[in-house]
C-alpha cells in the first residue's frame, strides 16, 4: 500500500517537473528562439501529452477498441465508399488528356490526381469528422459506452484516432490508384517532355506526388480533427458547415497575413476592425493553403522536405490541440 | 451477520433542463434515497416522471444543478464504479454492423476482459438471453425483442455488484418478459443489487423489494414493497359474478364491499382470515367465481394511481 501511495507521489512529481519544462518551452516557442517556433511548441506539446498520460492513466486498452470501432463503422458507410468511388474516377481520367503537350498534359495529370485526392479527402474528412460524435449521440449507442469503465476524454481520443485511420486508409486507396495511373502514363509523358528540351526528371516528379499525397493526408487529418471537435458541441451540420467554413478560409491564410500587416500611407482604407480581425483569423485558423503544393509542383519549384515536416508538424499540433479541446468541450456535454 | 451496504444514495439530488432562453424544467427535484445492496428496487413513475433522469444522473450522463450522491460508495459520475455496474437502456442501440459476439467483444474489452475468458463469457451471456442460436445475425437485422436481449447480455458481461435497467421489459415478447424476471431474480439471490426503472407495473410488483414512487419530477413514495402495498392487517375476498342477494347476504360480514371494476371483479374486505374464509364459502355456493383470499393488499398500480392522483404520499 505504501509502495503504491510512493510511486503515485513520484508519478506526480514528474508530471509536474514535465509540465514546468513544457512551460518554458512554449516560452522559447512565444519568443520564437533561433526561428524554433514549431519545434519548441512541438517539444512542449509532446512532454504535456507525456504528463496527461501520468496523471490521468488512460485506458489504452479501450481508446484502442473505440478507435476500432469507429474505423469499422466508418468503413461501411455509403456516402464515404460513393466518394471514394468517385475520387477514383477522377484519378483515372486525369490520365486522358491527351490531346495537350507533353508538360502541359503530365501537369493536368498531377492538377487533376491531386486534386481529386484533395477535393474527395476533404469531403471524407467533413462529413465523417462531423458525424462520428454526433451519431453516436443521437443513436444513444453513447450511453451504453459511457456506462461502461470510459472516461470521456478517452472515449474522445479513441473517436479521433478512428477517424485518422479511417482518412488515411481512404487517403491511401486514392493515392495508390493515382500513383498507379502516373506510373503508367508519366514515363511517356515526361521522356516526350524531354526530347522536345524541357527539364523534367522522373524521379523528382515522383518524389513531389509521394510528398503532395502526404501533405494531403495531414491536412485531412487536420480537417477532421476540426470537425469533430466543433461535432462535441454542436449538430453534425453545424460541425460540417463550420468546418468547410475553416477549410476554405484556411486557404486564404496568407490573405488574412497581408490585410492585417498592410501598411501604405497612400491608401487610407486602414480599418483596425479589419486588421484586428484578419490578424484573428490568421493566428487562430488552420494555415491550410500550405499544406496545397500542387503549384509548386506544376511550375517544377523545389519541395524539400523541411517544408513539407513544417507543415505536416503544423497539422499535427493543431490537431492535438483540437483534441485536447474536444476532450474539455465533451467533459461537459450531457447526454 | 454482516452489516448491509448501501449501494446507491443520493441527497438532494435535483437536475434541472433549460427551456429555450428563459424556461425551465425540473427533471428530478430533491431526490434523497437510498438503495441497499442485494435488493431489487424499483422506481416507477408515469412517462416523464423523472425516472430516465434519475438513471442518467446515476450513471453520470446527466450532472446534476444541484444535491449529490454516491454509487457503490463512489461519487456519482466518476469511473470507479463504472467497472463494477451494467446497464440496460430503454430502447438499446447498438453499432449495426456487428453481430451479436463482435459486439459483446467490444464492450468486454472495455471491461478489461479478454482472451478465452471473455469467449466463454459471452458464450454463457448468449445462451442466457436465448440469442445463441441467432449470434451470426447483425444488430441492423434485430428485432426490438432481440436488441432488448443482447442488451441484457452486454450489461451482465462484467458480472456487475449493480444492475440498472430501464424498461427492461419493453419490447419482449410473454416468454422474453419470463425470462427476464428469472434473471432478474437469479441476480438477488445471487447477492447482486439490481436497480428497475419502469411504467410496467404488473412486471414490477413481483419483483421489486422496495420500490419508490416519482411523479412530475418528485419523489412520491418510497418503501419496502410490503410497506407501500398494505393498507390494514385485514383480508380481502375479491370474486366476480356476484348478485344483489349474494351481496346481501354477505354484508354484514364485511368491513367493506367496493364497486364491481371493469372486469366485474368486486373487492370484499373484512377483519380477520376466518371470516374471510366464510364469506368465500358463501359467494361460492351462491355461484360467485372466488379470484382471490388473502390479506388486504392493494396492487402497485392501486397505490400508483393514488399517488400519481395526489391522493397518497403527499
Amino acid at each position: 500500500m505504501e509502495t503504491k501511495r510512493e510511486s503515485g507521489v513520484a508519478a506526480r512529481t514528474l508530471a509536474i517537473v514535465l509540465i514546468l519544462v513544457a512551460i518554458g518551452l512554449v516560452a522559447l516557442a512565444v519568443l520564437n528562439l533561433q526561428g524554433l517556433r514549431v519545434a519548441f511548441g512541438a517539444m512542449a506539446l509532446v512532454l504535456l501529452g507525456i504528463a496527461a498520460v501520468i496523471l490521468t492513466q488512460p485506458n489504452l486498452r479501450a481508446i484502442l477498441r473505440v478507435a476500432g470501432a469507429t474505423f469499422f463503422e466508418a468503413r461501411r458507410r455509403r456516402f464515404m465508399n460513393v466518394v471514394l468511388i468517385f475520387a477514383v474516377i477522377l484519378i483515372g481520367l486525369s490520365s486522358f488528356f491527351a490531346t495537350l503537350s507533353p508538360s502541359a498534359e503530365l501537369n493536368m495529370m498531377l492538377d487533376v490526381g491531386l486534386g481529386s485526392i484533395r477535393l474527395c479527402g476533404m469531403l471524407i474528412a467533413v462529413f465523417l469528422g462531423s458525424r462520428l460524435i454526433a451519431d453516436e449521440v443521437d443513436k444513444k449507442t453513447v450511453d451504453v459506452i459511457l456506462a461502461k469503465p470510459v472516461r470521456r476524454s478517452e472515449f474522445v481520443i479513441g473517436k479521433f484516432l478512428g477517424a485518422w485511420v479511417t482518412v488515411t486508409a481512404f487517403l491511401l486507396v486514392m493515392g495508390v490508384a493515382f500513383f498507379l495511373v502516373y506510373q503508367l502514363k508519366a514515363p511517356q509523358l515526361v521522356a516526350k517532355a524531354q526530347a522536345v528540351g524541357l527539364s523534367l526528371s522522373l524521379q523528382e516528379t515522383s518524389m513531389n506526388v509521394v510528398k503532395a499525397t502526404l501533405l494531403i493526408l495531414f491536412e485531412m487529418m487536420l480537417l477532421s480533427s476540426v470537425a469533430i471537435t466543433v461535432s462535441t458541441v454542436a449538430s453534425w451540420i453545424f460541425s460540417a458547415v463550420l468546418s468547410l467554413t475553416v477549410y476554405f478560409a484556411g486557404q486564404l491564410a496568407s490573405y488574412f497575413h497581408h490585410m492585417a500587416t498592410f501598411s501604405d500611407p497612400h491608401v487610407r482604407m486602414e480599418s483596425p476592425v479589419l486588421k484586428t480581425f484578419s490578424w484573428v483569423m490568421y493566428r487562430l485558423i488552420p494555415h491550410f493553403e500550405n499544406f496545397d503544393i500542387r503549384e509548386k509542383i506544376l511550375t517544377h519549384d523545389p519541395v524539400y522536405w523541411e517544408m513539407i515536416g513544417m507543415t505536416a508538424g503544423h497539422g499535427v499540433l493543431y490537431s492535438l490541440v483540437l483534441v485536447a479541446l474536444a476532450c474539455v468541450f465533451f467533459s461537459y456535454r450531457e447526454f | 451477520m454482516g452489516e448491509i451496504g448501501i449501494a446507491i444514495r443520493t441527497e438532494g439530488l435535483t437536475k434541472v433542463y433549460r427551456i429555450g432562453i428563459r424556461g425551465t424544467h425540473t427533471g428530478i427535484g430533491n431526490l434523497t434515497m437510498e438503495v441497499p445492496e442485494g435488493l431489487i428496487y424499483g422506481l416507477v413513475g408515469p412517462n416523464g416522471a423523472g425516472k430516465t433522469t434519475t438513471l442518467k444522473l446515476l450513471l453520470g450522463l446527466l450532472f446534476p444543478t444541484s444535491g449529490s450522491g454516491e454509487v457503490l460508495g463512489h461519487p456519482l459520475g466518476s469511473a470507479e464504479y463504472k467497472g463494477r455496474i451494467g446497464y440496460v437502456p430503454d430502447g438499446p442501440y447498438f453499432y449495426d454492423h456487428l453481430n451479436a459476439p463482435e459486439l459483446l467483444r467490444f464492450y468486454g474489452t472495455l471491461f478489461g476482459m479478454k482472451g478465452p475468458g471473455l469467449e466463454q463469457r459471452i458464450a454463457e451471456l448468449l445462451e442466457l438471453v436465448g440469442m445463441a442460436d441467432r449470434a451470426h445475425f447483425r444488430v441492423h437485422e434485430y428485432s426490438k425483442g432481440m436488441r432488448q436481449r443482447i442488451a441484457v447480455a452486454q450489461a451482465l458481461l462484467n458480472d456487475p455488484d449493480l444492475i440498472f435497467l430501464d424498461e427492461p421489459t419493453s419490447g419482449l415478447d410473454p416468454m422474453g418478459a419470463i425470462q427476464m424476471r428469472n434473471i432478474v431474480l437469479d441476480l438477488r439471490s445471487r447477492g447482486k443489487t439490481v436497480f428497475l426503472c419502469s411504467h410496467l407495473l404488473k412486471d414490477m410488483e413481483p419483483m421489486c423489494d422496495r420500490v419508490a414512487i416519482v411523479s412530475r419530477g418528485q419523489l412520491k413514495l418510497e418503501g419496502s414493497i410490503e410497506d407501500v402495498l398494505k393498507v390494514g392487517s385485514g383480508f380481502r375476498v375479491r370474486a366476480t359474478g356476484l348478485t344483489p342477494e349474494t351481496r346481501a347476504k354477505v354484508e354484514g360480514a364485511t368491513t367493506e364491499i367496493g364497486e364491481a371494476d371493469d372486469d366485474g371483479v368486486v373487492a370484499l374486505k373484512t377483519a380477520d382470515q376466518q371470516r374471510a374464509l366464510e364469506i368465500a364459502g358463501v359467494l361460492a355456493a351462491d355461484g360467485a367465481r372466488i379470484i382471490e383470499v388473502g390479506p388486504d393488499r392493494r396492487t402497485l398500480e392501486e397505490v400508483f394511481i393514488d399517488v400519481v392522483e395526489g391522493q397518497a404520499g403527499d
